[in-house]
Formats: structure tokens, C-alpha cells, sequence
């Protein structure tokens, strides 16, 4: 009796872990390619008023970078988490009202979105070892950038500044790790 | 101002439902009246949504958006909501009246993920030169938009196939073809094609039925203008269409079913009529053409001839002159002339002929006195001979004299 129960309780673990099995396990290029639309046009150029405000913040490419293959997922796993960045970066501040309020509505909708569906990335096993040090060059990254904000006092140059870094980090990813994320076939 | 909120008797049965067509979203619920709670007032309901970004505030700081306030039919057009297309969005309705309102109910969604997508708005299917051309139109959005610029990796999936033959009635046994277009009306094609069969050819025979089509073939393509080559000349073929995306392997409803002939060879027997015909045409022509040269040519020689009259004539022609006759009337001297023949061979000859006949011709009276002239003493003897002759001549002259005279009374020749 026990053996028969062990046996269908092991019958179901083995398919609950087959059907558990992630399909959305990567980034979309699309997706990718709408965000950084949508924060492009929620304001204009860089305002030529903010130049002199201008801080430069050193852009951390590294971390987007592989020398290798087994390195992807830590890639991967790097990109991703810029994204959760950028969502923090929103929602614990408010953002100023010369911004399209629209169009920073589905900013920030469409990166939501890309953390809830491809949450499983997190936990893929990475062939060597490499993210904690990606890591630990975004945490600096983005908190310099917050950082700018706070002594600026959330003014919109400062606005400004941060909306002009993420469009960089998106374009530099769009540019280098199109590899990594899915893209529709050409027919 | 609402005062009890009963939630155990206010929580009914909610079934929610919502009806997507690309960017076509309809929210359909459902309220199972308890019969237990009598519903005081009219019934009338509210929908709202929300970004899912925001549902990470606290509750009061979300801000939920009213789609439909205090409608009272059971549905909910969320189309000009302003739901982006790729963003996650909780939509919410609840029940109320003047005195109490039920709890809320959620779904989630995402129009990128779970919108269905609609068949393409129009197929247009042409037979060029023995190939198929199939001209598509994108499926449109609520704005007339092309599906295209929401899903730029939307493809479609080409069903073709050749068409067969109603039926088929071959060794007393009766195929039926069915199958395309839908299973009721193929039952009554089914007894129909029976009963017309059975009409003419008399049973018993067997009747079997066998798919409309062969099987059909798929071609997968972003374009919206395909050609599909290859195919057999002077055949039926008929095509659908369905719009696909990958990513959430999302597929439309088939198109209508568009079916074409495509161009054939021409027949041998057309072949050789055109040129027969030409051939009448190219001799009927030249037929023509002989015809009035030859017309011409004649009138060309009634009114321009190349022979001329002499000048003479012509001017006598011309003028208006009375006509030249052959005999003038009044011709005094008379038609005949005396001829002198005078050979001296022939003097010889006649000497001896007279020498002969001498005897003969002295008692003759010698007539040769009236009207000649220039008749010599010598020819003497031939002039006997030629009086006679000459006699002779002279009542002919005499003749003819007398009548020309008499002619000369009347008129001449008329």
C-alpha cells in the first residue's frame, strides 16, 4: 500500500516538474525594442538647458559583454536584471510632469511585463559562473544614477540625465546582445 | 451613501468572459441571481482597469480606471480604453445597487498574449498565365491599423488544394465528393447528387463518398502578394488563408475559401481553326484586291485609252461638219472608166487570131465609134476584138449611167 502511494506520488512529482517547465524563459527583442520607443518619446531631445547639469556616469559595458559561450546566461541573467532596475528606479520615484504621462505608463507597463514573464531566467543554471560580478557592476551603475537624482533633488535636468542613461543601456544592449533574445523568423 | 456591505450574501456567482478580436476586447460576466436575496432597484454593474505595474501600491493609491459606470447590460467594451498593446492589465466589475454593491471580481490580461487574432481582412485570388497570384490584406485594428505594426512578426499559413469534381460515376458506382463546406450542407448535396444520379443512370449501383479535395498543401509567408506555381493547367484550385504569430503560436480563423481555374494550354483544334480562318481572310483579300485592279484597269481603258484615232479623222470627228459619205451625189462623171491596156506581145497574138476569124468578124458592125477615145488606127484588129469588149462596157456603163439617174431622182441611200 505505502509502496503504491510512493510510486503514484513520485508519478506525479515527475510530471508536475515536466509541465512546470518554463516556455517564456527568454527576452524578446520586440519587447526590448518597444521599451526603449516608448522612454525615447515620452520627451524630447536632451534639453540644452540641462547641459552644463550634465554628470557622467560611467556605463558599466562589461557587464553586457561575454568572451565567451558558457558566459550567455550570466549575460542573460544580467540584462534582466537591468530591467528590474529600471522598474525600481520608476516606481519608488515620482517622474516629472513635463514627460508624457501616456507613454511612461506603458514604459513602464511593458517592462513590468518582461520581469513577470521571464522571471524564470533567475533561476537557470549558468554554465560558468559569472553573474555575481555582472552583478555587483550594475548595483554601482544604478546606484550612481539614483544617487544623481537625490542631489539634484529629483529636478528635471536630473530626470533628464537618468531617462538618457537607461536609453543608452537599452541601446547598447539592443546592439550587442540581440543573441540572446528571441526574434521572430524571417520567412 | 452605502451602508452594509453583506459580502457572504452579496458574493454571487460571476462568470466572466472576455471576446478579443486583435485589438477588439468585449468583457462579458454573468449574475446568477440568488433567489434568497430579493434585488431592490435596478441592477447595474461597473468595470475598471488597471496597469499591473500599480497593483504593487497599496490599495488606495492604485488608480483604476472606469470603463463602464452603472451600466445595466452585461458587458463591457474595454476597445477605446486606451489598453496598450503589450502591457498587462487587471480589468475588475462588480454589481450594485441603491443600497448595496458586491465585491469586486479580477482577471488579468494581456492583449499581446491573449487577444486572438482575426483572419485577414480581405483574399483576393486571380488565375495569371497558368500561375495563381493571392493578393492579402492585413487584419485590421480597432483604429484600421494594420495588425502588422502591433505584431511585426505575423505571418500567414496558405492552404491550397485542387478542387475535384462534384461526382463521379464510373462502373456503376457513384462517388460523391464531400467535405469544404460544412456538414449540413454536405448531407443535402449528398441525397441530391443520389436522387440526380439515380435519375439517369438507373440502379442498382454503389454509392461512395470521398473527400472534396486532395490534400491540401501550406505555404507560410510575410508577404502580403503570393504567385503559386506549378500547378496544373485547366484545374480547379481553391485557398484559404489564416494569419499566424509565433511567439504564443496564436492562429486566426480560415479566410472564405476562394476557388479559380487556371489557364490552360490552348487546344489543338483552336489552334488550327485560327489558322484556317486566317487563311480564308489572306485569300478573300487578295481576291479583293485582283477584283478591283481588274475594275480599274477597264475603266481606265473605256475613258483613257492608249490607242488614238489619226489626226484627221479625229478632227472630223470632232467638228460638227455633216459626216463624210463614200458616194457624193453629185458626181457628174460616172463610176466607170475605160482602162487602156496596150501590150505589143498581145498585138502579135491577136494578129493571128484575126487573120482567122477575119471572115468571120468583117460583117459586124463596128461600134467602137461611140464614146472612146484614144484608140489608134493600128490596133485595128484588136479593136474589133475590144469594141466588143468595149461594146460590152458600154451597156454596162450605160446600165449603171441609166442608173445612177434613176437613183439620182430619189434620195440617196437612205
Amino acid at each position: 500500500m505505502d509502496f503504491h502511494r510512493v510510486a503514484w506520488l513520485c508519478t506525479f512529482f515527475c510530471f508536475a516538474q515536466v509541465w512546470s517547465l518554463p516556455t517564456n524563459c527568454i527576452l524578446r527583442k520586440d519587447l526590448m525594442k518597444k521599451t526603449c520607443t516608448f522612454i525615447e518619446t515620452a520627451g524630447g531631445l536632451f534639453p540644452s538647458q540641462c547641459l552644463d547639469e550634465h554628470v557622467s556616469i560611467s556605463f558599466p559595458q562589461n557587464v553586457f559583454e561575454s568572451s565567451n559561450t558558457l558566459q550567455v546566461t550570466g549575460v542573460e541573467k544580467a540584462v534582466y536584471q537591468t530591467l528590474q532596475n529600471i522598474d525600481a528606479l520608476f516606481e519608488n520615484y515620482t517622474v516629472p510632469d513635463q514627460w508624457d504621462e501616456e507613454k511612461i505608463t506603458d514604459f513602464r507597463g511593458i517592462v513590468y511585463r518582461q520581469i513577470e514573464e521571464s522571471k524564470c531566467i533567475m533561476s537557470k543554471s549558468e554554465a560558468e559562473e559569472n553573474f555575481p560580478s555582472r552583478e555587483a557592476s550594475l548595483k554601482v551603475y544604478f546606484e550612481a544614477i539614483s544617487s544623481t537624482l537625490k542631489e539634484k533633488d529629483f529636478s528635471f535636468c536630473a530626470w533628464e540625465i537618468v531617462r538618457s542613461e537607461i536609453l543608452r543601456t537599452l541601446n547598447f544592449i539592443l546592439k550587442h546582445n540581440s543573441d540572446i533574445m528571441y526574434e521572430s523568423p524571417q520567412l | 451613501m452605502i451602508m452594509q456591505t453583506p459580502l457572504e450574501r452579496l458574493r454571487r456567482k460571476t462568470l466572466k468572459l472576455l471576446q478579443t478580436l486583435n485589438t477588439q476586447y468585449v468583457l462579458h460576466w454573468d449574475w446568477a441571481d440568488d433567489q434568497q436575496t430579493a434585488v431592490n432597484g435596478t441592477l447595474t454593474f461597473t468595470a475598471q482597469y488597471l496597469s499591473a505595474f500599480q497593483s504593487r501600491k497599496a490599495a488606495h493609491q492604485q488608480k483604476w480606471r472606469t470603463v463602464c459606470a452603472d451600466v445595466s447590460e452585461r458587458l463591457c467594451d474595454f476597445t477605446d480604453a486606451g489598453l496598450n498593446y503589450w502591457g498587462i492589465y487587471y480589468l475588475r466589475v462588480r454589481a450594485n445597487t441603491a443600497q448595496w454593491f458586491s465585491s469586486w471580481t479580477n482577471i488579468s490580461f494581456c492583449p499581446d498574449k491573449e487577444a486572438d487574432l482575426g483572419p485577414p481582412s480581405s483574399v483576393k485570388l486571380t488565375s495569371v498565365k497558368g500561375d495563381l497570384e493571392i493578393v492579402i490584406a492585413d487584419p485590421l485594428s480597432s483604429t484600421n491599423e494594420s495588425m502588422k505594426t502591433l505584431a511585426p512578426d505575423m505571418h500567414y499559413r496558405i492552404q491550397y488544394w485542387k478542387k475535384l469534381e462534384d461526382y463521379k460515376f464510373q462502373n456503376r458506382q457513384l462517388s460523391v465528393y464531400l467535405g469544404g463546406f460544412g456538414f449540413l450542407e454536405d448531407v443535402l448535396r449528398f441525397f441530391m447528387l443520389v436522387v440526380d444520379a439515380s435519375a439517369s443512370n438507373s440502379p442498382p449501383f454503389s454509392i461512395g463518398t470521398a473527400m472534396n479535395r486532395e490534400k491540401a498543401k501550406v505555404l507560410k509567408t510575410k508577404n502580403n502578394v503570393v504567385t503559386l506555381s506549378e500547378l496544373d493547367g485547366s484545374t480547379w484550385y481553391c485557398v484559404r488563408v489564416q494569419s499566424c504569430c509565433d511567439f504564443y503560436n496564436k492562429t486566426s480563423v480560415f479566410s472564405d475559401t476562394h476557388c479559380t481555374r487556371t489557364e490552360g494550354q490552348t487546344p489543338y483544334w483552336q489552334i488550327f481553326l485560327y489558322f484556317l480562318l486566317s487563311l480564308v481572310l489572306c485569300f478573300l483579300l487578295v481576291l479583293v484586291w485582283f477584283c478591283f485592279y481588274k475594275v480599274l484597269k477597264s475603266l481606265k481603258s473605256i475613258f483613257y485609252p492608249n490607242v488614238q484615232l489619226p489626226a484627221h479623222i479625229q478632227e472630223l470627228w470632232s467638228s460638227d461638219s455633216e459626216k463624210p459619205q463614200l458616194l457624193p451625189p453629185d458626181s457628174p462623171g460616172s463610176v466607170c472608166e475605160h482602162l487602156d491596156m496596150i501590150s505589143a506581145e498581145m498585138d502579135a497574138v491577136m494578129d493571128a487570131q484575126s487573120l482567122n476569124s477575119e471572115d468571120q468578124d468583117t460583117s459586124a458592125p463596128s461600134r467602137h465609134g461611140s464614146g472612146d477615145s484614144g484608140f489608134s488606127s493600128t490596133e485595128e484588129d484588136f479593136s474589133q476584138h475590144g469594141a466588143i469588149t468595149d461594146g460590152q462596157t458600154d451597156d454596162v456603163c450605160k446600165t449603171n449611167r441609166r442608173h445612177t439617174e434613176e437613183l439620182h431622182d430619189g434620195t440617196l441611200c437612205a
